[in-house]
């Protein structure tokens, strides 16, 4: 089933939320103007406002209400990659030059601020403080992790534990924060934000192994970036990790540089393949998957929770 | 609040920004932001006299000021030839000083200052944006973006205090320390962005960086230049008629601007 499909019965307000993500970026400069809807219009899965408009769902619905939130949150999950293609020095995404491809780093630096900035003004519509609280958190959290990656990278001895605590803040958060902003905002009551908060959060965590373990078993043309890329900048993924037991691909792996070149990488992506390291990653992503089943078992039967769940195992189960 | 007051309020300030934005890993990579006292300075003078406690009046300008230097960060991402995981961390820390802003001004439950210093933010970007591209660009257009990215985030924070009779001193302080920051830069030897800028507004058709112009174009230059200085210079003369008490922090402070910091030109302009 594909992922539209899946929520179809709110088709109204997603695309609600794709004319308010339009609105939100209006600006005064025409660069910033350009490069903003150059992002909106390639598209993505906008999985942050389709959590926030599913988990408001178990509240008081109300779509004028929580389009802000959804659309707070799309803008800083795209202001954080116009910068994370400068932190990546990424060509490409989705198909299209980058921000910082197609003008520069600086340009970029100032789009992602504008739109982190419209981002905020948004979610001000919002009056509620512990919402606010959240999301702040989670903003300045996400950061850390990302600090983290860089600090963690060639840092070939590091453990499940520091990988784990990566993702969650690198990905799983915002997620998590989605689920339960959604709820919040609706006024759902805390036993049922608290619930989609850890639903997000397990969600995230598989999504991210999924992830991760696509740089490895994925095509360049699916991807947008070659096979093997997130090793050869010295991100240590779930399969790396995994691989690392076996001591033939660790001394493989060990000898990874920025610098490798493709027939190099090519090789340690077969050896890494060969460890089944791939199949025990895919292992701990579907754990995480029952794990967020499990947890929103006890929230009311609708077709929204029906929903919940078919975007998990679509999660669980994407080739991109 | 007395003169001695004043300072040790900027001072804990000061030292409450710096404890937010030292980060282990972070300084051994990038050099610690400049935390401007000029601008806490003028950030607390809008909130004299409106009875907010202290405490507050901390958080509200530790955040104004943790916005301000998370944008003058993402000024230092270069194009090329840094190091890169250098460049990466410029990128990530300032992202994660503007969170640690929306972060504070949530925790104290102050939601119309977080969208008034967002609409500061878009507006700082935006004159960033114009000033970086320089295009078509007239002097007194260039100047004027130079003078929003420095003070917008401030006379935003004044509008929302309604302090807005304070903007023509923020905006004069704030512009005035920038050009002289960067006049001491060129006078070191340093390339400057905003003589650079210069350059391309008054000789648009030289392909050429301030270094390499004739003596007389630089000349030019530095003429036009020091015009905005005087200026700048006699409307702070002219508040400072008008403070009301003109021996506290903020009059002392445009006294030093105006009369004490005296640098000037030292190029060898013959050197063209």
């Amino acid at each position: 089933m594909k992922l539209q499909m899946m929520y179809s019965f709110m088709k109204a307000d997603i695309d609600l939320i794709e004319k308010e993500l339009h609105k939100a970026i209006t600006s005064d400069s025409d660069l910033i103007q350009k490069a903003s809807l150059n992002l909106i219009e390639a598209g993505g899965k906008r999985l942050r406002p389709i959590f926030v408009l599913l988990s408001a769902k178990f509240g008081k619905y109300d779509i004028q209400a929580i389009k802000n939130v959804a659309v707070a949150l799309e803008l800083i999950h795209m202001a954080s990659l116009v910068h994370d293609d400068v932190i990546d020095d990424a060509e490409l995404r989705r198909g299209k030059l980058t921000v910082k491809a197609k003008w520069d780093n600086r340009i970029a630096m100032y789009t992602g601020d504008y739109i982190l900035a419209c981002s905020l003004e948004y979610m001000t519509k919002i009056e509620n403080v512990e919402a606010h609280r959240i999301l702040a958190n989670t903003i300045t959290e996400v950061c850390l992790g990302e600090i983290e990656q860089i600090k963690d990278k060639y840092r070939f001895n590091q453990n499940l534990r520091d990988y784990l605590r990566r993702i969650k803040r690198k990905t799983a958060l915002l997620i998590a924060a989605s689920c339960q902003l959604g709820a919040i905002v609706s006024g759902a009551s805390e036993d049922i934000h608290k619930k989609l908060y850890q639903f997000g959060y397990y969600v995230g965590m598989s999504y991210q192994i999924t992830d991760d373990i696509l740089d490895f078993t994925g095509t360049e043309k699916v991807l947008g970036k070659p096979a093997g890329d997130d090793l050869l900048q010295g991100n240590i993924t779930l399969p790396v990790l995994y691989a690392m037991n076996n001591m033939n691909a660790r001394t493989k792996i060990l000898t990874v540089h920025e610098n490798l070149n493709k027939e190099e990488m090519k090789e340690i992506i077969s050896v890494i393949k060969e460890t089944g390291a791939i199949e025990k990653a895919h292992k701990i992503s579907q754990r995480y998957l029952q794990k967020a089943l499990s947890v929103i078992k006890d929230l009311p039967e609708n077709r929204t929770k029906k929903s919940l769940i078919d975007i998990a195992n679509f999660v669980g189960k994407r080739k991109f | 609040m007395s003169l001695q007051e004043s300072l040790n309020l900027v001072a804990s300030i000061k030292e409450n920004v710096q404890q937010k934005i030292t980060h282990h890993y972070l300084t051994k990579y990038i050099e610690l932001p400049f935390i401007d006292e000029d601008r806490i300075i003028l950030l607390l003078n809008s909130m004299v006299d409106q009875n907010i406690p202290k405490n507050d009046v901390e958080k509200f300008v530790t955040s104004a000021m943790l916005i301000q230097i998370a944008l003058d960060t993402h000024d230092k991402v270069t194009n090329h030839g840094e190091d890169l995981k250098k460049r990466q961390l410029l990128v990530l820390s300032g992202d994660y000083f503007s969170g640690l802003y929306y972060k504070i001004l949530a925790e104290v439950d102050n939601i119309p200052l977080i969208k008034v210093l967002a609409e500061g933010i878009k507006i700082v970007n935006e004159s960033k944006i114009a000033l970086y591209r320089n295009k078509d660009n007239d002097i007194d257009t260039y100047m004027n973006n130079l003078k929003n990215a420095e003070s917008t985030i401030v006379t935003k924070f004044c509008s929302y205090f309604g302090s807005s009779h304070l903007y023509p001193i923020v905006e004069d302080i704030l512009f005035l320390n920038r050009l002289i920051r960067e006049r001491e830069m060129v006078n070191g030897g340093e390339t400057s962005a905003l003589f650079e800028g210069l350059v391309k507004c008054i000789f648009p058709t030289k392909k050429v960086l301030f270094h390499q112009l004739s003596a007389e174009m630089k000349r030019r230059i530095t003429d036009t230049y020091d015009q905005y200085i005087t200026f700048s210079k006699n409307r702070l003369k002219e508040y400072l008629k008008e403070l009301k008490n003109p021996s506290l922090l903020l009059g002392q402070r445009i006294k030093f601007l105006v009369m004490e910091r005296q640098t000037v030109f030292n190029l060898h302009l013959e050197e063209g």
